[in-house]
């Protein structure tokens, strides 16, 4: 085999890392969207060339002859949900979300024999021995003429012992604000993060199952294929649709559209929610909603709150919250400017990131 | 009794003896029938994981592992993997005599007609490698040697100094690997500068002995003369530790000699297109039709500019030598060309045999020159020409402008001149360093490039050129971002602020300071001169 190639290989691998990296940071909400459908989105690998002195024309004189950063055309890359989580697991250094604890019961497995039990339970080729061994030490055994004769005392059975593991499931409710207010590249980037959100929960709960509250000036649950295309008109009041997350939690009636309401154990499962809006309140609702975020809160294991800055942001509720919550871990909040398409990574460190 | 030298075709490092056979028997033809004169030949079949990898490494067993060489490879990788490219050979030119074998790696999936035409393709070059003055002038006494020499040292500092900090110097050696003195792809070999034949005489001048002969002489201006090889210049004058300048010089020495293969790519090219031509063509056991698809293929019918494709214009140019003298007297006209391959480099090949009658020839046997006449008028405007019939009278009309344009991208290697300043060495309270682009050289060489440039530049069809944005178009300036990424690699070296006389793209003169770089933006200034 001949290989001139050798250590060359490693270090050109380590720097493509890093142009991956560089890469998938540059993924847009768009793109997000297109991996979230199943889509794979390919990528320029850029070839590094080393400068040197070369004719060409200088910037604004037509295009340049002498090289520069020109993308190859054989080296390319795609970009799946794969790599997605893989980028979210390993280099955005997100704190590791662990469930809380609950013991499941994973699988029975019997470790001994017992003389006593559930019929269900027998085992018969113990029980045979057994009843050949007293056969043996009576004496009654005769040698090539077994004589099936089982006693009360030759039932054996299996002793089970059950397994249990630690573990939770999760609920992520996303809680979007689609009043009249609220408009496509809003929308954009609140599709694009929640999927992120979707996608680092499953990578670290067995089943995270996904709930959508829409809200206007009222609350209501929505079905997941219709929540992001949403648009309504009317006003904002949030604390409409915190109440429903509680009607949910506390099992009251409330309204859905998906046909039976739900109730959540927030003992048995973590609930995350994610309210993604605006900010345009209806302003005397502000007080309220605080009151109803803070009868929320012990039930939640985080909440986030995802400003999309559009034309306009009103910073007066996410400011209400700061002061009130000062638990990071539970409650935090960050700023998305929708025009700016890559905002996600930031996001996903405000909302997931290890506290300093 | 003529002694034929050691020819062997190896797989997986095991003699293959049928096709060793046959290659011995072209190699034979070779000799006996076009005279050439070459060393030993081992001839390696490699499989496309093996191609990519040697392309990678320009045919070299040893090769200094820089990041770039795993770029390459990976490039390589899956443009054959993807079949976007196929390299036929690739020929690494060691050749030292009954040492070191010309190695020569063949794809071995291609069909033995085609192994056939490449082994005779692979002596051409042979020859070449051996006989053409730019290819000997330069080369180390092992080239293996060097560059496994070159290897060591590279992995031997990076275990000291660090990956980061050897890789930062290779990249600024790389980088620098074009300023060195071209100079000697001018001029033919009888008619070159008498500086030029003193360094002939002692091509491996060790760079530190020379630096610590300096150190007792005392000069003052420094240096004394313009220095057209800004290379060496700074490798002998600015201040680094030794692993850094030993790690330059290896640099230094390969490059130089690796360079002049650019020097000579028509002619290498074209005379080894030549010979695969004539012994496919005059072999009898060779199927015609076959031979003639893969000459046609090869030569005449790929498409690509005459910089990245020089074997259709080498052979043309050569076929029409042959032609040109006696017809009868063929074995007068191989001998003249020959002397050619020996003596000339691209630059004076074109500028003696590109001329008008041999562009005349072309348009008689035009069917199989298509490609090669359309790269040649390949400075037209879109729309210019309709049909063949109007290329081949725009070559004709133009034949001084193609001409130029030709040796404009011939002359010192296509590269820009660029040297250090009489004097130029910490010229200032700074302790600056002054470059200049010389583009003003006296001679007539320097004249004829001008012409091609004014004539280009500021005839009918420059102004018509200059209208279409995008099309091919020759320019004095540098191109801007990597001349400041070059520049910020010297003054990596100097730590001092760099000056460079040079050209807007407007043929102003003006004046780049380069004082560093700093959060991903290059600190420049700069000023008009005239």
């Amino acid at each position: 085999m001949i290989d001139p190639v050798g250590p060359a290989k490693r270090k050109y691998r380590d720097r493509l890392k890093k142009i991956i990296d560089e890469e998938i940071c540059r993924l847009t909400s768009t793109q997000l969207t297109m991996i979230k459908k199943g889509e794979v989105v390919p990528y320029n690998i850029p070839v590094k060339d080393i400068p040197h002195f070369v004719y060409g024309p200088w910037p604004g004189e037509g295009e340049s002859e002498g090289g520069g950063n020109d993308p190859a055309g054989p080296v390319y890359g795609e970009f799946n949900e794969e790599s997605l989580k893989k980028f979210l697991l390993k280099d955005l250094e997100l704190e590791v979300l662990k469930p809380g604890r609950r013991l499941t019961k994973e699988k029975i497995i019997y470790p001994g024999i017992s003389k006593r039990g559930d019929e269900s339970l027998l085992n018969l080729d113990e029980t045979i021995f057994a009843m050949i061994e007293r056969q043996v030490a009576m004496k009654k055994f005769k040698k090539g003429n077994l004589d099936i004769e089982v006693d009360e005392d030759d039932f054996r059975y299996n002793f089970p012992q059950i397994k249990y593991k630690e573990d939770k499931d999760a609920v992520v409710v996303f809680i979007s604000d689609v009043s009249g207010s609220i408009y496509d590249e809003e929308a954009k980037a609140a599709e694009a993060i929640s999927y992120l959100i979707k996608l680092w929960l499953e990578l670290a709960y067995p089943f995270v199952e996904r709930v959508y509250i829409a809200h206007n000036a009222t609350a209501w649950e929505e079905k997941e294929e219709d929540y992001f295309k949403l648009r309504t008109d009317g006003g904002t009041v949030f604390s409409e649709a915190y109440n429903t997350l509680l009607a949910m939690i506390e099992g009251k009636p409330y309204t859905t559209n998906l046909g039976k309401p739900r109730t959540l154990n927030s003992s048995l499962v973590d609930i995350y929610a994610i309210h993604m809006t605006d900010g345009g309140n209806f302003i005397h609702d502000n007080g309220t909603a605080i009151e109803a975020l803070e009868k929320l809160l012990p039930n939640l294991t985080r909440f986030c709150y995802l400003g999309l800055k559009g034309d306009a942001y009103d910073s007066a509720f996410e400011r209400m919250i700061q002061q009130k919550f000062t638990d990071t871990n539970k409650c935090r909040t960050y700023v998305t400017d929708v025009n700016n398409e890559n905002d996600w990574i930031k996001a996903m460190k405000a909302f997931f990131g290890k506290v300093k | 009794m003529v002694s034929y030298p050691k020819v062997r075709v190896l797989e997986n490092e095991i003699e293959d003896p049928e096709l060793t056979k046959i290659a011995q028997e072209i190699s034979k033809d070779c000799i006996d029938k076009y005279k050439l004169s070459y060393d030993n030949v081992n001839f390696h079949l490699v499989n496309l994981d093996e191609l990519a990898s040697i392309v990678a490494s320009h045919g070299w067993f040893q090769y200094p592992q820089a990041w770039w060489l795993g770029q390459d490879y990976t490039i390589q990788k899956k443009a054959h993997d993807l079949a976007n490219w196929r390299v036929y050979e690739i020929v690494a030119p060691s050749g030292v005599e009954n040492r070191e074998p010309v190695e020569a790696f063949i794809y071995k999936g291609n069909p033995l007609y085609e192994k056939k035409l490449v082994m005779a393709h692979v002596y051409g070059h042979a020859h070449v490698f051996k006989n053409n003055f730019t290819q000997t002038e330069f080369k180390p006494e092992s080239p293996l040697t060097l560059l496994h020499d070159f290897k060591e040292a590279v992995a031997k500092y990076e275990e000291k100094y660090g990956e980061d900090a050897v890789e930062l110097i290779l990249e600024i050696a790389d980088s620098l690997s074009t300023c060195i003195d071209f100079s000697f792809a001018n001029y033919e070999f009888e008619k070159r500068k008498p500086t030029n034949i003193e360094e002939l005489l002692t091509p491996q001048k060790d760079i530190l002995k020379e630096l610590k002969e300096r150190g007792k002489r005392k000069e003052k201006i420094i240096p004394p003369e313009r220095d057209p090889d800004i290379f060496k210049f700074l490798m002998t004058h600015v201040e680094m530790e030794d692993w850094q300048r030993e790690l330059l010089n290896y640099e230094y020495l390969y490059k130089r000699w690796a360079y002049s293969d650019s020097g000579v790519k028509v002619l290498h090219e074209g005379f080894a297109s030549l010979i695969d031509f004539r012994w496919g063509m005059e072999n009898k056991e060779m199927p015609f039709s076959e031979a003639f698809d893969y000459l046609n293929h090869r030569a005449a019918g790929e498409k690509g500019s005459i910089e990245e494709n020089p074997y259709k214009l080498g052979l043309a140019m050569f076929l029409h030598i042959l032609k040109e003298g006696n017809n009868n007297d063929l074995d007068k006209n191989w001998e003249h060309l020959l002397n050619i391959v020996a003596t000339q480099t691209d630059y004076t090949l074109l500028d003696k045999y590109f001329t008008e009658e041999f562009l005349n020839r072309l348009s008689l046997e035009e069917e199989s020159w298509e490609a090669l006449l359309a790269e040649l008028a390949s400075y037209k405007l879109e729309g210019l020409i309709d049909n063949k019939k109007t290329i081949f009278e725009f070559l004709k009309g133009n034949f001084g402008m193609v001409k130029n344009k030709l040796l404009f991208s011939k002359y010192n290697l296509g590269l820009p001149k660029i040297g250090v300043e009489k004097g130029g060495f910490k010229f200032d309270a700074h302790d600056s360093l002054y470059l200049i682009q010389d583009i003003n050289e006296p001679g007539k060489i320097a004249q004829k490039v001008n012409d091609a440039y004014n004539t280009l530049l500021n005839g009918p069809v420059g102004e018509r050129m200059r209208e279409s944005n995008g099309n091919k178009i020759i320019y004095l300036s540098l191109d801007m971002d990597n001349m400041l990424r070059t520049l910020k690699g010297i003054h990596l070296l100097t730590r001092k602020p760099v000056y460079l006389e040079t050209y807007s793209s407007e043929d102003k003169k003006v004046l780049i300071k380069y004082t560093g770089y700093n959060k991903g933006e290059h600190k420049y200034t700069m000023m008009n001169l005239t």
